[in-house]
């Protein structure tokens, strides 16, 4: 009686097992014709530590971008800058420069740019600065009117694309600048009269 | 021996003279050493010694320092060097709800020189609704919660990312990154 029991149960789970093999998997193509074709989906999964059971995560920004622009003012006006400003896109993805404002500081406004000779009716100590500035291979940009905060780049333009950093030729812009200041009375060091911020977004597809 | 006597004479008068002429060689040889080392004040033609007019010993020749542009360039770029900020962070993290950690991943890389605070603000509106405290180099805040209790949607924001002055706590410059919140809740 007991064995008949055993016997039927196996029996079952034999069933079952029978008809679980003759089933078609649902994740297969199914291809019933000669010639016909089916669809294998190339799944995505983009988490943060590049695995399939990491968090989900979308590629890192990380983009170099400075922060200092100094000017130096010689006794007779003339001004030099640094050339070695740039910013570095070391993110995989391509960046691009979206805003750029700059914004008059510690007591000093800013003035249209153009030729240091459109500030000689200028007071001594009126503590006013022209600027302009040009990103990569775009046009110049420049500071227009007296109004305290101004932007230079308000969307982005020719000069302000960056690739990846798999293009060590295409992943930075130079940062190429110059200023007009009005005379000073007294020797200034290092003194902030002006700031800047980039604002960098990835250069999207949409 | 008058002729030895005459002979001592002559050999003494010898020595006299060489004598001379060695010490008005050494004296002419000290005097232009002395020119040398001490200068020289030269009268001009503008000193006028009636009227006391005499030129300043302290004046030189020349004008105002001419610039070396290069030297001047070379202090500016060590100025841009020290001044560069990465940013690095998850450009589109998301909050389970308002009130819920979300995956904010701001990395203040190795490469960097300071200390970073990073302000998040809505551009729709302008709202701070997120502000960090003083990032480490080489550190980062993995997740965190929003200051303002978000609803559910989609948000373009502007986190500013700024390298600190631990020692004063000014903000030393800043860039920053456009981003977008989510919030599923």
């Amino acid at each position: 009686m007991k064995n008949n029991k055993l016997t039927k149960v196996i029996s079952i789970v034999l069933a079952v097992c029978a008809v679980a093999v003759m089933a078609v998997p649902s994740f297969a193509a199914d291809i019933t014709t000669n010639g016909g074709n089916g669809t294998t989906p190339v799944n995505l999964y983009s988490t943060d530590d590049g695995t399939l059971g990491g968090d989900p995560a979308p590629t890192a920004l990380s983009v170099t971008i400075p922060t200092a622009l100094p000017v130096a003012v010689g006794i007779d006006g003339e001004t030099t800058t640094a050339d070695n400003a740039k910013i570095t896109n070391n993110s995989y993805g391509a960046v691009r420069v979206k805003t750029a404002t700059i914004s008059g500081a510690n007591g000093w406004t800013l003035v249209p740019f153009g030729n240091k000779n459109t500030l000689a009716s200028e007071k001594v100590d009126s503590n006013k600065i022209g600027f302009a500035m040009k990103l990569g291979t775009g046009a110049q940009v420049k500071t227009a009117n007296t109004n305290n905060s101004q932007a230079l780049i308000s969307a982005p333009v020719t000069g302000c694309y960056m690739s990846g950093v798999g293009d060590t030729t295409k992943n930075s812009v130079s940062v190429i600048y110059d200023a007009i200041v009005t005379p000073v009375s007294t020797a200034v060091t290092e003194k902030t009269v002006a700031n800047i911020v980039f604002v960098v977004e990835f250069d999207t597809a949409a | 021996m008058k002729n030895n006597k005459q002979s001592n004479s002559y050999f003494k008068k010898e020595k006299q003279r060489i004598i001379m002429a060695t010490t008005g060689i050494l004296c002419i040889i000290i005097g232009f050493t002395g020119l040398l080392l001490f200068g020289v004040r030269r009268c001009t033609k503008d000193d006028n010694p009636d009227n006391g007019f005499v030129m300043d010993d302290n004046a030189v020749e020349g004008g105002w320092n001419k610039v070396d542009e290069d030297k001047v360039r070379e202090n500016l770029n060590a100025s841009v060097e020290e001044g560069y900020i990465n940013i690095s962070m998850n450009t589109t993290p998301v909050f389970e709800n308002g009130q819920s950690e979300g995956n904010l991943m701001i990395v203040n890389e190795s490469i960097n020189k300071y200390p970073q605070k990073v302000i998040i603000t809505r551009n729709d509106n302008g709202d701070v609704i997120y502000e960090s405290k003083g990032i480490p180099v080489g550190s980062k805040i993995e997740k965190a919660m929003l200051s303002e209790n978000l609803p559910a949607g989609t948000y373009e924001c502007t986190a500013m990312f700024h390298n600190m002055n631990p020692e004063t706590g000014e903000s030393l410059g800043c860039a920053g990154a456009i981003i977008q919140i989510t919030v599923k809740n």
